[in-house]
């Protein structure tokens, strides 16, 4: 229920015959439900023709639709689309609630990929750059993912490039000023996880999209990350 | 006992071929969206409209300018917040994006 429907039941005669209304508690409410609205991430929904409704796309549903059509939904298909911006070319513009990446083109048009993006507490937005980009790059595990899973541990020194490599094909290393951000936008060894809110704030995107990319970014192109209700922001 | 006819075969050599197009046709191109968000954001372009007018007008440097949230208003254009250096502002832009409004918070 929005918070505006709490109150509006607060203020309902049903509810005062039994329960004293109080107006600060309905005012702390309000404020509450609406920062808690504000915080969570915006997530996909798919349509189900069995039952014509709109469900969550979460990570079941994920797999079972890349199971069933060898694809992510036509919407994450990489096309070319009208995009109005002021913004040059060359620039890469993330919409992390709709999950979509622009690469903007000259004439007012831009290449839009389908990816995958920070899971709840992890989103974030911000203006960086590219800083650096790699082929295949190496994965490290961080020490707390060492710590708690022993499939990680194994490559505490670095996982070599490569289809399993969870960094996939291609990673552009995002850096605010000179700094790295140690975000990526970086390719996947789980290509049914995009149009998902299932990283660790780096943006996914399927291998041939992220080659795709990468052959056209040069170093410093500037990195508009939009993304509603995000934990963190960077170089704003 | 063959009740095949010419004139059979003349409908049947016509139709066949439209049928098979009305098929593919149908088939070839879905007619609604099969994902969407869970609510309504603004799309990117019309949020950096905004962020683009802001730095116009308030003279803040568009590199400080980021848009942090977005919703469908009545009129079915969108209200978009920005955050421009530590302050706020609120932007109405219509879906032509012609900014209507633009407010410091």
């Amino acid at each position: 229920m929005s918070a505006l429907g709490i109150a509006s039941r607060l203020n309902s005669p049903s509810i005062r015959r039994n329960v004293p209304f109080r107006p600060a508690i309905a005012a702390l409410l309000v404020i509450f439900c609406a920062c808690a609205a504000l915080a969570q991430a915006l997530e996909t929904q798919i349509f189900d023709p069995a039952t014509r409704t709109w469900v969550t796309y979460d990570p079941r549903q994920a797999v079972k639709y890349y199971r069933a059509h060898g694809q992510t939904p036509e919407e994450f298909q990489r096309r070319i689309v009208d995009f109005k911006t002021a913004e040059k070319p060359g620039t890469i513009i993330i919409d992390g609630d709709k999950h979509f990446l622009y690469f903007v083109l000259p004439n007012f048009q831009a290449i839009r990929y389908g990816i995958g993006v920070g899971k709840e507490g992890f989103g974030w937005a911000g203006i960086v750059k590219v800083g650096r980009m790699q082929e295949w790059p190496t994965w490290t595990p961080p020490a707390e993912m060492v710590e708690r899973d022993p499939k990680a541990a194994q490559y505490k020194d670095g996982m070599p490039g490569g289809p399993e490599n969870p960094l996939g094909a291609r990673a552009l290393y995002l850096y605010e000023g000179n700094q790295d951000t140690i975000y990526r936008i970086h390719g996947t060894n789980q290509p049914w996880s995009i149009g998902l809110n299932i990283s660790s704030g780096c943006i996914r995107m399927n291998n041939d999209d992220v080659t795709d990319l990468y052959s056209r970014v040069e170093i410093g192109a500037k990195v508009i990350v939009l993304m509603q209700g995000a934990a963190l922001y960077r170089g704003v | 006992m063959n009740s095949f006819k010419p004139r059979s075969a003349f409908f049947m050599a016509i139709g066949i071929p439209f049928a098979l197009a009305g098929c593919s046709t149908s088939s070839s191109s879905p007619t609604s969206p099969v994902v969407r968000t869970s609510e309504a954001t603004a799309p990117a372009a019309l949020q950096l409209t905004c962020a683009s007018e802001a730095a116009t007008r308030f003279a803040v440097s568009s590199d400080k300018i980021l848009p942090v949230s977005s919703r469908q208003g009545d009129d079915g254009g969108y209200l978009v917040d920005l955050s421009m250096d530590g302050q706020q502002a609120t932007c109405a832009i219509g879906e032509d994006g012609v900014v209507t409004s633009l407010e410091r918070a």
